[in-house]
């Protein structure tokens, strides 16, 4: 009885006023939020990313740089900065955890005639263009660790946009080195690495 | 026209010097980016090493190299390229490095001095603090402070330990004889380390590597 | 396109004139509105920041040739808008958190190994915002030749507000959502006369879609499934191919346009409800089976629509069937499908014997039916650069009328007849949040010659064939975040310009009817 009385008290507010409540950010934990664009099972869709079995930490983070704006290219503005405007960091780690525990679907949509090249791009970099080795850091086989994105299955697409985009100069979240390594990389070098990469199990 | 050009190229020139001194990439103009030179290499290494050579935890733990010894640099990195020392990875890197360019990037990593990177648990420091100072007599093994320094800052081709990861130092210790010595044929200086390698236990390597992590 | 289909006595129809008191100019809101469903071509023009705000997504993330849909934008459609994100939400009362799930799931991936600390349970909540938006469409349209009888707006260069809508769009519970419009109109069109009781409707309903979806998992495949109730078919539709939601999505209400249309386009919108089941497969396969079934007179009347406006009454339940694929790769999307509606007719009964005293129309149909099947193929290709989006779709409509109860009442010379349409557009949506807007349309409708039945129509040609181009250049000046005030309002500039190379079966004076359409579009 009460909570309807306070709904229809709000309700009347709310009608009142013209001016937008000013509440705290709060953001409800709803997967479906995130979801509709990023696939039911999280595994991406178009420019939106696989999410499943992400390292928290990094899903994390990106919410956070959406949130400050530090993660800048046209897709990130576009959609993610409203995502995450209303998001408070609890919220943010709920749903960060939640879809690291889902399992992730490869999406093996690269071309696979340059995957080898990307395989040893990824193991060995390029000493010649001081390109350093990917496995260092995302680990031999791409799960990344920590606060380290895992890198296997996910699409090529997104991958090769990521890698052109940092060379292009735009920022990442925090303060990894990517934007220094992707800008040397060649075209053809960012194509075999995110060939290579979107096989990966 | 002649005069114009000397003119401003002496403020260009003391810029591309201030400027690869710092060896801050994004203040480099291509022309100094070419690939071989040696402010591309430094900032090559510190892409994984840090950019003050403090060292940083990837998917591996990469060690720190600021106020590394110079001559421990080296040897480590002919090393890498001999495979006397197994790394693929430094391998990778450090085989196209001609020995001018390994040891000015040594002298490049001497002089940092970055903050240790920390995140060893503190608890296990008094005892670390303990072998590393008196050894370990009852397993033979002889104060770390004998050869590393009373301040763990090496000397000569002894390498720092102050500051160093804890989670690196952790690794090497234990896999000391599966990384390196790895040429019988040509023994090299890591084998001093073996008999105290094999002599620590697990749990002592960690109280001493989380004692030195610590370390300025 | 309303389509006249025999109904000699509605020719005036044909030429909806908007009635009202003359011109507004665009400060005056509620002043001469004309329903866009009465008019029937104009599927409405909608502009919904009650979305913007229960998702806090800017409009282009859902909106390429606004209101066109993204992929995302479909998505958001087919889960029964009720995706949110924004600072409010829009159900009644707050929902659930996920944080136990997130618990859960953490749990027992991790059991004690923990990665990071373990989520927390919150039951955090939105403040309610109602999810009702409006819009108001100023346009000054002006025809190539002046319009004689123009009464009650001066003959050409007319500015007209309409139509002016109330919306209720976005998420009633966490799985039921609904597109709501509701639209002013004034007085009907033509003179006034008072004995028509059809004639002076204020408020009407316009599209309506009420949708319960939900998700669940075939093998390893995501499902999206769910329920529309609908009064317009095709508005359920996610794709802007089919009629209700295809360009242009404003127009002027008191140009002239060509008359006839086929059953699916829109000629019985806002004139039945029905409910339909939909199932949305693996992000690919698109099913959809709905039933339609007109809605009885006294209640359209109530409903604020002319039920005279339609050919008359259903018989039984239409059917409408509708599928789809639409594959997508990196920043493609390519759809391709088919859609149909079948319904038997009982046109409305105006022979001069079923006229009341006065004249005026009565609820009194043939007792025959006039059948109509319809099946459409449509496509759709969508781009995505890195800040702009290419869209191209082609509709194509085949209709096969059999009049019985026409031809038998002397309203058709043939006993049956064909009527296609086909519609070809390409579209750039450009800039920040797709700003602006670039489209071209080419449109041609072709059908039987039938003297009877197209009486009307000038020349001796009797057919219903129309085709020309539609070009419309359009902007949004606020977008991402700059609007004082957004998402609390926001508006959208366009010029459009209509050539016809035919109208109504007459290449002659056709250009007369060329229109450029003028309009500043309000929402908040």
């Amino acid at each position: 009885m009460m909570k309807f009385v306070r709904s229809k008290i709000a309700v009347l507010a709310l009608v009142a006023s013209a001016v937008p409540s000013l509440a705290g950010d709060m953001g409800t934990v709803k997967f479906r939020n995130c979801t509709w664009c990023h696939g039911e099972t999280a595994q991406g869709y178009g420019a939106a990313p696989r999410l499943a079995a992400q390292r928290p930490q990094y899903i994390e983070n990106q919410l956070l740089s959406f949130r400050k704006h530090t993660r800048d290219n046209p897709f990130s503005k576009q959609y993610m900065w409203g995502a995450a405007a209303n998001l408070s960091p609890m919220t943010m780690r709920n749903l960060a955890i939640y879809f690291s525990t889902l399992p992730p679907q490869v999406a093996n949509d690269g071309d696979k005639e340059l995957a080898a090249t990307g395989r040893a791009l990824y193991e060995h970099g390029n000493p010649d263009s001081n390109t350093v080795s990917c496995a260092v850091c995302h680990g031999p086989n791409a799960e990344g660790i920590r606060q380290i994105p895992r890198l296997g299955g996910l699409s090529y697409y997104y991958l090769k946009q990521k890698l052109e985009q940092w060379g292009e100069g735009y920022h990442a979240a925090a303060e990894p080195p990517m934007p220094r390594i992707a800008s040397t990389l060649s075209p053809h070098q960012i194509d075999a690495l995110a060939s290579y990469l979107s096989f990966v199990k | 026209m002649k005069v114009n050009s000397i003119r401003l190229a002496l403020p260009t020139v003391i810029l591309a010097i201030a400027f690869s001194a710092a060896g801050q990439a994004k203040d480099l103009d291509r022309a100094d980016r070419s690939k071989g030179a040696l402010p591309a290499k430094i900032e090559y290494c510190k892409t994984c090493h840090g950019l003050s050579g403090q060292g940083y935890r990837g998917f591996f733990p990469i060690p720190r190299l600021a106020g590394q010894q110079t001559e421990y640099i080296e040897n480590q990195l002919a090393a890498f390229i001999e495979r006397r020392r197994e790394n693929k990875y430094m391998y990778d890197v450090a085989h196209v490095l001609s020995p001018a360019t390994r040891a000015a990037l040594a002298k490049h990593f001497r002089g940092l001095n970055a903050r240790p990177l920390g995140g060893a648990p503190r608890k296990l420091v008094a005892m670390g603090k303990k072998i590393y100072e008196e050894g370990v007599p009852e397993t033979n093994v002889p104060a770390c402070m004998a050869c590393h320094g009373s301040e763990a800052k090496g000397q000569d081709a002894i390498p720092r330990l102050a500051g160093q990861l804890h989670d690196y130092f952790f690794n090497k210790l234990v896999n000391w004889n599966k990384e390196r010595g790895q040429d019988p044929k040509h023994p090299d200086i890591s084998a001093v380390m073996l008999p105290t390698s094999h002599n620590l236990t697990k749990s002592q390597i960690a109280e001493v590597a989380a004692y030195v992590s610590y370390l300025q | 396109m309303f389509s006249i289909r025999g109904q000699a006595h509605l020719i005036g129809a044909t030429q909806k004139i908007l009635t009202g008191a003359g011109v507004v100019t665009a400060t005056a809101i509620f002043g001469f509105v004309f329903s866009a469903v009465t008019f029937g071509t104009i599927p409405t023009a909608n502009a919904l920041p009650s979305f913007a705000r229960q998702t806090g997504q800017p409009c282009g993330t859902c909106h390429t040739d606004f209101p066109g849909l993204t992929p995302y934008g479909r998505l958001f459609k087919l889960n029964g808008y009720t995706a949110g994100g924004g600072k409010y939400r829009s159900t009644l009362f707050p929902s659930q958190s996920d944080s136990t799930k997130a618990l859960a799931a953490y749990t027992k991936k991790w059991g004690s190994d923990l990665p990071t600390k373990a989520p927390s349970d919150t039951s955090e909540s939105n403040p309610y915002a109602p999810p009702i938006s409006m819009m108001a469409i100023v346009g000054f349209t002006h025809t190539q030749a002046s319009i004689e009888d123009s009464t009650p707006y001066k003959s050409n260069d007319n500015v007209v507000v309409a139509p002016v809508s109330f919306f209720y769009g976005g998420a009633i519970t966490d799985h039921i959502g609904a597109f709501a419009q509701l639209t002013y109109n004034n007085a009907s069109f033509g003179a006034l006369d008072p004995q028509d009781p059809n004639a002076s409707h204020l408020w009407s309903w316009d599209n309506i879609d009420v949708r319960y979806a939900n998700t669940g998992m075939i093998g390893d495949m995501p499902v999206t499934f769910g329920i529309t109730a609908n009064n317009n078919p095709s508005v359920q539709d996610p794709w802007n191919t089919t009629p209700a939601w295809s360009f242009p999505y404003a127009g002027s209400t008191i140009a002239p346009t060509p008359a006839a249309g086929t059953l699916i386009d829109g000629t019985f919108a806002a004139h039945v409800g029905g409910v339909g089941g939909y199932v949305w497969i693996n992000n690919l396969v698109y099913l959809e089976l709905s039933g339609y079934r007109t809605v009885n007179y006294n209640a359209l009347n109530k409903l604020g629509i002319n039920p005279f406006d339609a050919p008359g009454t259903f018989e039984g339940i239409a059917p409408y069937w509708r599928v789809a694929v639409e594959p997508h790769w990196g920043n493609h999307w390519l759809e391709f499908g088919a859609f149909g509606m079948s319904a038997r007719i009982h046109p409305w009964n105006q022979n001069d014997d079923a006229l009341d005293p006065n004249g005026v129309f009565q609820n009194v149909t043939l007792p025959l039916t006039d059948r109509y099947t319809d099946i459409g193929f449509d496509s759709q290709y969508q781009y995505q650069g890195s800040n702009y989006w290419i869209t191209l779709r082609g509709t194509y409509i085949i209709e096969k009328q059999t009049l019985d109860a026409t031809f038998g009442n002397d309203g058709s010379t043939n006993p049956t007849n064909t009527l296609n349409t086909f519609r070809a557009l390409a579209s750039l949506a450009y800039g920040n949040d797709n700003r602006v807007v670039l489209t071209g349309q080419y449109f041609n409708t072709q059908g039987s010659s039938d003297a009877l039945l197209y009486v009307a129509n000038p020349g001796c040609g009797c057919s219903p064939n129309s085709d020309g181009y539609i070009f419309e250049i359009a902007y949004i000046p606020f977008s991402i975040s700059q609007a004082p005030g957004w998402p609390w309002a926001n508006m959208r500039v366009g010029l459009q310009y209509t050539y016809y190379n035919k109208f109504d079966g007459d290449t002659v004076f056709a250009h007369d009817n060329n229109t450029l359409f003028g309009y500043v579009w309000f929402a908040m």
